[in-house]
């Protein structure tokens, strides 16, 4: 039998929209794939567009919370964020093993299985680019007195951030910039969270904020890099320990590693 | 009368004297402590710990790791900031340091704040200043983030209790291993001063967290726990009497950390040992390896180390040195082994454990499983089965073994010891190399 090509918006939504199509139509699922972004054809393989319907999204997750518990929830959540191709299949196929109940104890732990483990490495993937960049994130103050992040995620995590940013600085004015895809994250003082995608204009103005920071953000960018270039030890140094805690492409976006003046 | 130069100075010369004066200081985690925001004020914590950057010496920066003054009364030996030193020194108000924070913090640049200090006039006074500061970062500021002060040996235990219920860690340092050793380079502190306090603070971490357990709303008392830490290398304590002091202080005082300091030589004294070759980091990371084998392997400090081999085999790391003297124990078989014995297994970490725990129950697993689980098969193909089956014929032999285990990426000493686990080559025959310099040495005459 051939094979159908599920594709999909690149959100956790249209994955999981493809998911629910995916037995709506009664499809076997070990044949079909869900694909996000660009899909190669093939030769034997039929493709269908699935668009996007939140309401349908929610019903296959509300069925994953239910059945499986929030923290395979979680685990799925993370593994969609991912930037690579597999991920919508291996969704599917780990929520399909899931529901098959071949799998005795917590689904995503199930990692004999070879879908299960495509999400568990998607997952960690996920898991340590959030980490890092709650880590090396930096914010600097424009001139306007809120507070603006530029970043560079391997992965989709700008939606992860926001949440622990939104509880650290409930009242700061804050933006953070996937620079890459397009998406801020932004947090009005007081209020709830919004993530929004970028048009051209929005993408340069976010861009050119960093040419116009306040004169506060120069001075706390000083001390911390005098911080900084103080703390270390001259007899320890080790820049290839340096170097592997903290990889070169993060440095862009660091305070205490922009060029002087 | 005292003069004092240059009293009024830059904040960003204060903050320059005074980091350069923590910085000896090891235990910089931010860990331990949970606790979300209050939707008004400024900070969170997160129970594992955020590091934001690191420094040129690979040490991570989590916290504003900074002196309220590198004033002292106290004339240690070891110490930059002892009061027969002619530095330059300064003191933060606690608003400065207040400011510093929260600057730093919202544009999350640390995690919190580590405040220690030298000893101004007299402990009492000392700890006092801290809690003051302490006091209006959280009062004033509304600042939840990470905050670790030291507790100084000798303050007022009251003056202790209250500063301890404002932050996540407290810690005293124990400073050298010994009571000789402490007697010897710091005369000013005592074994009895220093423990003191660090008894104080685990009652006081026991009560509140029954308070907690009755009242939910009860403040808590140094939630993160305490920790200390030890100079290595200033004394000639061996690794066993060092690790067997961290173990008692996991078992006697509940400690969260014991933190190990390479001993770095910043003072000329006479009592100091010279070290030619830098700080002694590698016995330092060894030192940690095998504190982490206590904490959350199982290990005892006398399975590690003894009276008879009392230093830790500086080429290979602890557990791998452990499994191969003990290969009677090995293979273990994957699929069937208990927690405890995966544990002892090199390449298997606690997370690596439990993911075979819990994978395991689904199917068996095999090597391919293994690698993408996340085991370091490096080490660990050595001495386990997946389903009665190795990834290779292996020789159990020790010295095979140990070869194969040797991590070539740590800097090792092959030349300070003479066991080399090498394969032997020309040139390390002494008489070799004798007659190529004098074939040199004649060649050049």
């Amino acid at each position: 039998m051939e094979e159908t090509i599920l594709n999909c918006q690149d959100s956790a939504e249209g994955i999981l929209t493809a998911v629910y199509r995916a037995y709506e139509w009664k499809l076997p699922r070990d044949r079909v794939s869900i694909r996000t972004g660009a899909v190669d054809l093939c030769l034997f393989a039929s493709c269908r567009d699935v668009e996007t319907r939140p309401d349908l999204a929610k019903k296959v997750s509300d069925t994953i919370k239910r059945r499986f518990g929030r923290q395979v929830w979680e685990d799925l959540s993370f593994a969609m964020a991912a930037c690579d191709e597999r991920k919508g299949t291996a969704v599917l196929r780990t929520i399909d093993l899931g529901l098959s109940g071949r799998i005795r104890g917590r689904l995503t732990q199930g990692l004999g299985e070879e879908w299960i483990r495509i999400v568990f490495e998607l997952g960690r993937r996920v898991r340590n680019e959030y980490h890092r960049q709650q880590e090396f994130l930096r914010f600097r103050q424009a001139q306007e007195g809120y507070l603006f992040a530029l970043t560079e995620p391997k992965e989709d995590v700008t939606a992860f951030l926001m949440p622990h940013f939104s509880d650290r600085l409930p009242m700061e004015n804050f933006v953070i910039v996937d620079s890459l895809r397009g998406i801020a994250g932004v947090h009005p003082a007081g209020r709830p969270w919004v993530l929004l995608r970028l048009n051209e204009e929005e993408k340069g103005r976010m861009a050119g904020a960093a040419g116009h920071t306040s004169q506060e953000e120069a001075e706390a960018a000083e001390l911390f890099r005098c911080f900084c270039r103080t703390v270390s030890i001259r007899e320890r140094e080790n820049p290839g320990l340096q170097r592997q805690h903290l990889p070169l492409r993060f440095r862009g976006t660091m305070t205490e590693f922009d060029p002087p003046g | 009368m005292e003069f004092r130069i240059g009293q009024e100075m830059p904040l960003i010369k204060k903050l320059e004297i005074l980091t350069d004066a923590a910085k000896y200081d090891v235990s910089c985690t931010s860990s331990g402590s949970r606790r979300s925001g209050d939707g008004t004020g400024i900070g969170n914590t997160v129970k594992a710990g955020i590091c934001h950057s690191f420094s040129a010496d690979g040490r991570c920066i989590s916290l504003l790791k900074i002196l309220l003054t590198n004033e002292c009364i106290y004339d240690c030996k070891y110490c930059v900031n002892r009061c027969s030193n002619d530095v330059a020194r300064a003191s933060f108000t606690p608003e400065e340091v207040c400011r510093l924070t929260i600057e730093f913090y919202r544009r999350n640049y640390i995690e919190g704040l580590f405040l220690s200090s030298g000893i101004w006039q007299d402990p009492t006074f000392t700890m006092g200043m801290i809690y003051r500061t302490v006091l209006k970062l959280r009062k004033v500021y509304r600042f939840r983030g990470y905050i670790h002060v030291k507790a100084i040996p000798g303050a007022d235990p009251e003056v202790v209790r209250l500063t301890g219920f404002l932050v996540d860690r407290m810690s005293v340092n124990l400073e050298l291993p010994t009571a000789e050793g402490l007697s010897r380079l710091a005369p000013n502190k005592h074994r009895k001063t220093i423990l003191t306090p660090m008894r104080q603070i685990q009652n006081g971490i026991v009560s509140s967290r029954e308070e907690v357990a009755l009242y939910r709303h009860a403040p808590s008392f140094v939630p993160a726990g305490q920790s200390t830490q030890m100079i290595i290398g200033a004394t000639p304590e061996h690794d066993y009497q060092i690790l067997s002091v961290a173990e008692s202080l996991y078992r006697k005082f509940d400690l969260k950390r014991v933190f190990y300091s390479a001993f770095v030589r910043v003072n000329e004294d006479r009592e100091l040992p010279a070290l030619p070759g830098g700080p002694p980091l590698l016995r330092e990371h060894r030192l940690y390896q095998a504190d982490w084998l206590l904490r959350f392997y199982g290990f005892s400090a006398d399975e590690l180390l003894s009276e008879e081999r009392p230093d830790f085999n500086l080429l290979l790391d602890p557990k791998a040195d452990w499994a191969i003297r003990h290969l009677e124990q090995f293979p273990v078989e994957v699929n069937r082994a208990s927690y405890e014995r995966l544990l002892r297994v090199p390449g298997i970490g606690v997370k690596s454990a439990r993911r075979i725990i819990q994978s395991r129950r689904s199917c068996a697993l095999d090597f391919c499983h293994l690698k993408k689980m996340g085991i370091v098969l490096k080490r660990a193909q050595y001495f386990i089965t997946c389903s009665g089956k190795m990834l290779y014929p292996v020789r159990m032999q020790e010295d095979y073994l140990a070869r194969q285990l040797i991590d070539s990426r740590e800097r090792l000493p092959f030349e300070a010891d003479r066991v080399t686990y090498r394969q032997l080559s020309l040139f390390d025959d002494r008489r070799f190399v004798m007659d190529r310099q004098n074939f040199v040495r004649q060649a050049w005459t």
